[in-house]
């Protein structure tokens, strides 16, 4: 029972978590809705615009968006993508497919040209719908197959040992 | 340490920051920062140059750290300038980037001039209300900006002074601007006197740099309404402002009282002027009287 209960709580948690990658993606694309119209109709520097996303959001992204304002604040890197990489060093929970969007807005923002940043936002958004185009295929299914495929490698391997 | 300096070496990569705050944080007046070049400190009257040589990401950081990594938003960047906490300016050279025939950015900064704000108090002449609207000329890094702060602290202290502080120059955070100042920064010269000429009933209007016939103009509205005016202009004496078609029209108006002329050495000459127009109506003269000399400790 134990190892059944285990190999499907695995299965719950893998279903979990990607329930949870879905929810982010949707917090991160509202914010860089919120970010390119900051940046468009009132200018708002990058360290406020982060503190601003920080009070939009909850859990693991607050912390990371609080984190990218204090590395902006701190004033010791030459880029603003070497700040966005050490806040999300600092943010391990945050999971693949947000990094990837986060490394992608870095390339792109801190620039003279507010065109381009809105661009770089631009490109970070599609990058979020896609990935949450590819979540959303299949999703019941793939979220079921998750947790069956826990509790049946739970009673296989039950099987095996016993 | 004077939280001023401590904002201009936070702009500057870490490892100058010691090398600079060694040598230059009694009398630095520029640092010029040029790619693949040794920086170079202006100190005075001598010139120093640090070892280590100046890469891209130097640079980077400069603007970064001056801009809180948001050049775009900086609307003075298009000019090739930034302004720094404490008032001290970082002046851009580089690749422009150029769209409908105006400067909208940089491609690529390669090189930097930081000048050095520094405030300091008691320089204005001691009978400041006695002058009337007062003209500050002199060369670029000869101290009008700082003799115009002093001066308009000074005034401030019986009289409404409105300053409209374009570049954040004059009375940055920090900086103290005494009672009786009432402060518009960041906005355009001409826009920003019509403004608090119609809403803050001043005594005394203060602009830094007189550079364009709008600003001229917008000075002789003001001067016309009654109010006092306070003003730089870049001029060696007053023979060179006389050339400038610019500064004619406010030398014919007789606009202004009192002529401070600084030299190089932040001492200054006082000028009273009195304009008058030659009988042919096409010449203008002034006299000097009064004339004294004062000067920064």
């Amino acid at each position: 029972m134990l190892v059944i209960g285990g190999c499907g709580g695995f299965g719950f948690s893998v279903a979990r978590e990607a329930i949870r990658q879905e929810r982010l993606l949707r917090q991160l694309l509202e914010n860089l809705d919120f970010m390119e119209s900051e940046l468009r109709y009132r200018l708002t520097p990058l360290p406020e615009l982060f503190q601003l996303c920080a009070l939009r959001s909850n859990g693991c992204l607050k912390r990371l968006f609080l984190d990218m304002s204090g590395e902006l604040d701190k004033h010791t890197e030459p880029q603003v993508e070497v700040c966005l990489r050490n806040a999300l060093d600092a943010n391990p929970a945050i999971p693949g497919r947000i990094r990837r969007r986060i490394y992608q807005l870095g390339r792109n923002l801190g620039r003279f040209n507010l065109e381009g940043q809105l661009q770089g936002i631009e490109s970070a958004r599609e990058g979020c719908r896609r990935e949450l185009r590819e979540l959303e295929r299949n999703r019941q299914e793939r979220l079921r197959g998750y947790r069956t495929l826990g509790l049946c490698a739970g009673a296989a391997l039950a099987v095996l040992l016993f | 340490m004077d939280a001023s300096w401590q904002a201009f070496l936070e702009v500057l990569p870490m490892w100058m920051r010691g090398d600079v705050d060694r040598l230059g944080r009694k009398d630095l007046r520029q640092l010029r920062l040029r790619m693949g070049d040794r920086p170079i400190l202006e100190l005075g009257d001598r010139v120093w140059r640090l070892e280590r040589v100046t890469e891209g990401r130097d640079l980077d950081f400069c603007v970064n750290a001056a801009s809180n990594y948001s050049p775009w938003s900086v609307d003075s960047a298009r000019e090739g300038f930034l302004t720094i906490p404490g008032g001290h300016r970082l002046g851009l050279c580089g690749q422009t980037i150029v769209k409908e025939d105006r400067v909208t950015g940089f491609r690529k900064v390669s090189s930097l001039c930081l000048r050095v704000a520094r405030d300091l108090k008691n320089v204005a002449p001691k009978d400041c209300a006695a002058l009337g609207s007062v003209l500050i000329l002199g060369a670029p890094g000869w101290g009008k900006t700082t003799l115009l702060r002093d001066l308009c602290r000074n005034l401030s202290v019986l009289s409404a002074v409105a300053v409209v502080d374009s570049r954040r120059e004059l009375f940055p955070e920090g900086f103290d601007s005494g009672g009786g100042m009432d402060i518009l920064s960041g906005c355009d010269k001409e826009i920003g006197m019509e403004m608090v000429l119609r809403t803050m009933a001043p005594d005394y209007i203060a602009i830094d740099e007189v550079t364009a016939q709008a600003d001229a103009q917008a000075l002789i509205r003001a001067g016309g309404c009654g109010v006092r005016l306070l003003a730089t202009a870049h001029a060696a004496s007053l023979e060179d402002l006389r050339q400038r078609p610019c500064y004619r029209p406010l030398l014919e108006g007789g606009l202004f009282q009192t002529v401070l002329l600084l030299h190089k050495d932040k001492s200054y000459r006082r000028e009273r002027m009195d304009v008058w127009k030659s009988t042919n109506g096409s010449g203008l003269c002034w006299s000097s009287a009064a004339v004294e000399a004062s000067g920064f400790p």
